[in-house]
Formats: C-alpha cells, sequence, structure tokens
C-alpha cells in the first residue's frame, strides 16, 4: 500500500484534513442552525479537497521545500523563543529580553563568530531592546510587562 | 471654485505640511513594524488630534493612514512577513525580488506604486465621491460572501505552489476565523472550553506567527547571507523604478482602480483589494510565469490597490457614514467627535473641512513619495548590512512585541508561537501561509454573508436564486469559476497542444 503512494507528505496531510473536517463536522451538529451552516459547507468543502490530496498522491509527487533543517540549532531556538515568552510576565521585558535576545545571538553564531564579535552584537542587541522598550512605554504608550524588578523604569 | 481653491491653500499652511509630514513619517514606522496596525496608529492619536481645528485634525489622522498602509510594504519586502494584512500580496513578488538582489528596487517601486495608488483613490474621493458611494449600496450579503470567496480563490490559484493544497489552507483560515462567538446566532464555536478563545483568534497574531516564525526558522538553518547584495548598486535606482513603472502605467491604474473600487465596499478592505489587482495583472500579464518569482508588476499590482483603498475607503464613510476600513471607523468617530455630521449634505454644507481634508491626503500620498523612497532605501541597506546572527534575535523580539502589543495579553505571544510553528509545519508540507491568513481575515465576511444571504434566500422561499441570480453575484461567480479553473484548462490545453 506505501509502496502505491507517490506523494506521502500530501496522503498524509489528507488524511490529516479529513479527520480534522469530520471532527469539526460532528463538533457542528451542536450548534444552532444558523451557527452551524458555515462550519458544515466549510468542513465539506475541505473533506472534498483533502480527498482529492488523497487521490492525487497516488498519481503524481508535487515537489515541496527542499531547503535543509538544522536539527541542533531548531530545537534549541524552538525552546529559547518559547522560554522568552514564558518569562516575558514573569521576570518582566527588560530582563527577559535581555537574556533570552543574547542566547538566541549565541545559538546562531555557534563557533563561527570571535567572542569579540558576539560581544558587539550582544552591546547592540540590549541597546535596542531598551531603545523599543521606553519607545513602546512612551511614546506609543504601550505597556510592557515591567515584572518585579523594573516597575520604577 | 473660489471656495476650493481657498480650501486647497488652507490644506498648505505650515502647521498642516508638518502634521501631514509627522502623520506619514509615524505611520510608515508604524506600519512597518508586524503587528502594529494602521487602525492602532490612527486609534492612538485620534485624542491628540481634539485640541486640532478640525481639518488639521483629519489632516494628521488621514496621513498616518496613508504612511500605515505603504509601510505594510516594508517588512512585507524585506522579511516577507506583511506588516499589515493589506500588503499579503506584497508578499509574493517583494520578498523573491529582495532575494534575488533587487531589494532596493522593490522598496522603491513600492513607495512609486503606492504613490500612483493613494493619487488616484484621492482623486477619486474628490471628484466622484457621492456618485460612487451608492454602489456600495448595491452590494448586499450574497455580493459581500462572493467577493470574499472571489479573494480566496484568487490567492489560492494565484499564490505560487500547489492550488489544492491552497484551497485546503484557505479552508483551514475560514475554520480557524470561526472559532469563538458566531457572527450570526451567537454559537461560541469550536473553544474547546478554553475561555480565551471565545473571542476568537486575534488575525494579527496569527498572521505575524504564520509569516514571521516559518521564516526565522528557515533563517536560522540558512547556511550564508539572508539576502544578496551581489548586484546593489549605491543609489535609489529610481530612474529604473520609474521607467518600470512608467512602462506598466496602465496596469498601474488599473490596480489603483481596483483598491479604489474595493475601497468603497465597506468592510472588504485593502487585503481583498491587493489580491483582486494582483491576480487581475497575472492574468492579463505577458510575464505570468515570473509572477511570485520577483516579477515588479506583480508588486505594482498590490501595492498601487492597497493605497488606493484609503481614498476610496474615505467614500463611504464621508457620505454615508459606513466606514469603509476599520482605521476609517476610527477616523469617522474622530469626525463625529469634531460635531462634523457624515451624509450627502456634507459635501455642500461643511465643504470647506471635507475639502481641506482631502486636500491633506493627497499632501501627505505627496510627502510619502519622497520620505518613503530615502527610509526605504535605508531600510534596505541596514537589513542587508545587519548580520543573521543578530536578525534572527531582532526578528523574533519583533514578533514577540508585536503579538504582545495589540491586547496587552500574553496569550497573544503564545498563540503566535504556537500559530508560527504549525504554519513551519505546514508550509514544509506545501501548504503556504498567505491563503491561511486571508481566509481568517476574510473569514467573517464570507461567513456574515452566506449566513444572512441563506435566510433571505429561505425567507423567500428562493436559496439557490439569492445566491446564483443577482447581477453582481453573477458576474462575481463567474471570476470565482475562471480563476478556480483556467489554470486546469490551459495546462489540459497546452498537454494536448505539444502531444
Amino acid at each position: 500500500m506505501l509502496k502505491l503512494i507517490k506523494d506521502k507528505i500530501s496522503f498524509l496531510s489528507g488524511i490529516f484534513f479529513v479527520i480534522l473536517s469530520i471532527v469539526l463536522f460532528h463538533e457542528a451538529s451542536t450548534l444552532s442552525p444558523f451557527g452551524a451552516v458555515f462550519p458544515y459547507a466549510m468542513t465539506t468543502i475541505l473533506i472534498i479537497l483533502s480527498i482529492i490530496l488523497i487521490v492525487r498522491s497516488f498519481k503524481t509527487e508535487v515537489k515541496v521545500l527542499n531547503q535543509t533543517i538544522s536539527f541542533v540549532k531548531i530545537p534549541l531556538l524552538i525552546a529559547v523563543f518559547f522560554m522568552w515568552i514564558y518569562f516575558l510576565e514573569r521576570a518582566g521585558f527588560i530582563l527577559s529580553s535581555l537574556v533570552f535576545f543574547n542566547l538566541i545571538v549565541l545559538i546562531n553564531s555557534g563557533l563561527n563568530l570571535s567572542l569579540k564579535k558576539i560581544f558587539i552584537y550582544m552591546i547592540l542587541g540590549s541597546g535596542f531592546i531598551l531603545l523599543l522598550y521606553f519607545g513602546f512605554k512612551n511614546l506609543l504608550l504601550v505597556p510592557l510587562p515591567e515584572g518585579l524588578w523594573f516597575r520604577d523604569l | 471654485m473660489t471656495n476650493i481653491f481657498a480650501d486647497f491653500l488652507s490644506s498648505l499652511s505650515l502647521l498642516n505640511l508638518g502634521l501631514a509630514f509627522s502623520g506619514v513619517l509615524a505611520g510608515i514606522i508604524i506600519g512597518a513594524l508586524p503587528g502594529l496596525s494602521a487602525t492602532m496608529a490612527v486609534a492612538i492619536l485620534v485624542p491628540f488630534t481634539f485640541a486640532l481645528e478640525p481639518s488639521s485634525g483629519l489632516i494628521v489622522l488621514g496621513a498616518i493612514y496613508t504612511g500605515a498602509i505603504f509601510g505594510g510594504s516594508w517588512s512585507a519586502i524585506l522579511i516577507n512577513t506583511p506588516g499589515t494584512p493589506s500588503a499579503v500580496a506584497t508578499t509574493f513578488d517583494g520578498y523573491p525580488m529582495a532575494k534575488n538582489g533587487n531589494g532596493d528596487l522593490a522598496m522603491s517601486i513600492s513607495c512609486m506604486s503606492s504613490f500612483v495608488g493613494g493619487t488616484v483613490g484621492v482623486i477619486c474621493l474628490a471628484l466622484f465621491a457621492p456618485p460612487l458611494a451608492s454602489v456600495s449600496l448595491k452590494f448586499g450579503p450574497t455580493e459581500y460572501f462572493w467577493l470574499a470567496i472571489l479573494g480566496l480563490t484568487l490567492i489560492s490559484t494565484l499564490a505560487e505552489g500547489d492550488n489544492v493544497k491552497s484551497l485546503i489552507g484557505a479552508c483551514i483560515g475560514l475554520l480557524m476565523s470561526m472559532i469563538g462567538v458566531a457572527v450570526v446566532g451567537g454559537d461560541i464555536r469550536m473553544t474547546w472550553n478554553i475561555s480565551f478563545l471565545n473571542s476568537g483568534i486575534e488575525i494579527v497574531s496569527a498572521m505575524i506567527g504564520l509569516f514571521c516564525v516559518p521564516v526565522i526558522l528557515d533563517l536560522t538553518s540558512m547556511k550564508g547571507k539572508h539576502l544578496s547584495d551581489s548586484e546593489t548598486p549605491k543609489n535609489l535606482r529610481l530612474k529604473e523604478s520609474f521607467l518600470i513603472i512608467f512602462k506598466k502605467k496602465f496596469e498601474a491604474i488599473r490596480g489603483a482602480l481596483i483598491g479604489t473600487f474595493i475601497g468603497i465596499l465597506p468592510g472588504a478592505g485593502g487585503s481583498i483589494a491587493s489580491i483582486v489587482s494582483y491576480g487581475e495583472a497575472k492574468r492579463a500579464s505577458k510575464n505570468k510565469e515570473n509572477f511570485g518569482k520577483g516579477e515588479p508588476e506583480g508588486l505594482i499590482a498590490s501595492e498601487t490597490a492597497n493605497n488606493a483603498t484609503v481614498g476610496g475607503g474615505f467614500i463611504p464613510t464621508l457620505c454615508l457614514g459606513i466606514p469603509g476600513t476599520p482605521p476609517d471607523a476610527v477616523i469617522l468617530g474622530a469626525l463625529l467627535v469634531q460635531g462634523i455630521r457624515t451624509g450627502d449634505t456634507l459635501f455642500t454644507q461643511q465643504s470647506s473641512i471635507v475639502y481641506t481634508f482631502i486636500f491633506g491626503l493627497f499632501l501627505a500620498t505627496i510627502i510619502m513619495l519622497p520620505l518613503g523612497l530615502l527610509m526605504g532605501r535605508y531600510a534596505y541597506k541596514s537589513i542587508i548590512k545587519i548580520p543573521k546572527e543578530i536578525l534572527i534575535p531582532i526578528i523574533i523580539f519583533l514578533t514577540i512585541i508585536g503579538s504582545y502589543s495589540i491586547q496587552n495579553n500574553i496569550l497573544n505571544v503564545y498563540f503566535m508561537f504556537f500559530f508560527g510553528l504549525v504554519g513551519w509545519i505546514l508550509n514544509r508540507a506545501g501548504f503556504k501561509a498567505s491563503p491561511i491568513v486571508l481566509g481568517l481575515v476574510l473569514g467573517q465576511i464570507a461567513e456574515q454573508g452566506f449566513v444572512q444571504a441563506y435566510i433571505i434566500g429561505n425567507a423567500q422561499d428562493n436559496i439557490l436564486a439569492n445566491y446564483f441570480a443577482r447581477p453582481i453575484s453573477i458576474i462575481l461567480v463567474i471570476f470565482i469559476l475562471i480563476g478556480l479553473f483556467l489554470p486546469a484548462l490551459k495546462k489540459i490545453y497546452n498537454r494536448r497542444k505539444n502531444a
């Protein structure tokens, strides 16, 4: 069966969207007629399109993005990105941004850059963070999380 | 006539010139930052305008709006992330141009096209506002539904990549727009008992995530420079840009007229306008195969249309009191606070304020040209010079600050992150972000039109006729069918011809 499939990504995507559509179609059955009419229509169209995708995956392979993935940098970046968001309100905007911004500089620099260059990037980045923080707070009047340590800034 | 000339002179006062300049400058910067929308820029500054003369206050608001719509193209060209939803179509050719080392040309073309679009929109506003406003009244729920579907089918068939996957993406976007309270009926849908979802998915945070996060992750994996600058000469490439626009003058004016017309339709906005204009440009172009790979004509189509919606959107706002776009709604509020009553008598009884405002809008469009060209050049040069190691955390920082500042809510940042990861996975499976985002943007318009048309048709005992037998609907359905089936029919025709 698997050997017959020429485009495995499309096949799996099609299966996923068929299941998703069925779940959402079922969910719509609990709604009032006005609330359900559009979800019914859209999930039906999605099922049809997904079936077309599945059927097509047996016939032709559609080339997709062929860019390599860095299996070290990407998981690290995703983890730091998430931690930045997680600590944004807890540690405050300035502290969390200074820490995680510079961590991301380190992740992306790897071992390719000299310590001096990394240090310059960190200083520039920190200046940029402080500039935007005060710009947002004082010019655009967008209050950013202050955390426990920067309430008086 | 003498009065209009006096209004023109009044708009040229030093104060008004200064206000228009500051407004355009602030608008460009705010529009260029993903997450900070034109509506937000206008809304922040409304209270400051109460201290000004009504016409001066309106000039500064109009200038911010004009600048913000243009500014949205910068991030679309430089980092593949539309600063405003109306710049989604700008990413199709703007970013590939930047990647090919023509980012400066793209920035200049975008500015000149925005100038053409803005000028045509303002001229239509000044000359044809009352008759054009009546056109918007001919659009009922059915027509809005088909217009939204037209936008979605066009983006699905025009965006680079697989058409079926793009249509699936549009459906996913439409389904995402249904999360929360239903626009008709008030049901709470697809929230899975998460209270934050009751208010629906915040479009801008989803847009930032879907466009920005895949770019960040791909940049992280990419070896070498993020943008090519090998062929960049040290000038603004003004002559080249001007010649391209001059060569495509009819296409530019067509894009501007499409933008003005769609801008007149309340709620439709710049996102549909730029997509429809892009679609029309691709359909009519001799260089169809270059669209999506860095074709300047595609950029011209998108940018003329979205800036023309500024003038177009003011037509129903001023003549009917119905805002064409969300920033128009904020400006309408400012008008009412200033004691200006909108309606067909506005152009006769309070013509002085209206014409000073229109001239001010024109002034802002003119100021945008040199300012945008100069600033755009430096923005492009800076983005090229910034090393990738520092550009990635800067983009991450902007995604966080942009999604947080929409409602000052951390949950929007989590949503941005979540949608970003989903967008990256989908992107690798061949599903593009633009149809999903447009589905999300147009979902409510489409659903409201669809359900209301259904209710009206049901009451008239002829549902199908209400969808398919109205004159404007028939035209829109024909365009949708052409958009859906023409590429496939052409493929079959070419295959047979070659065989």
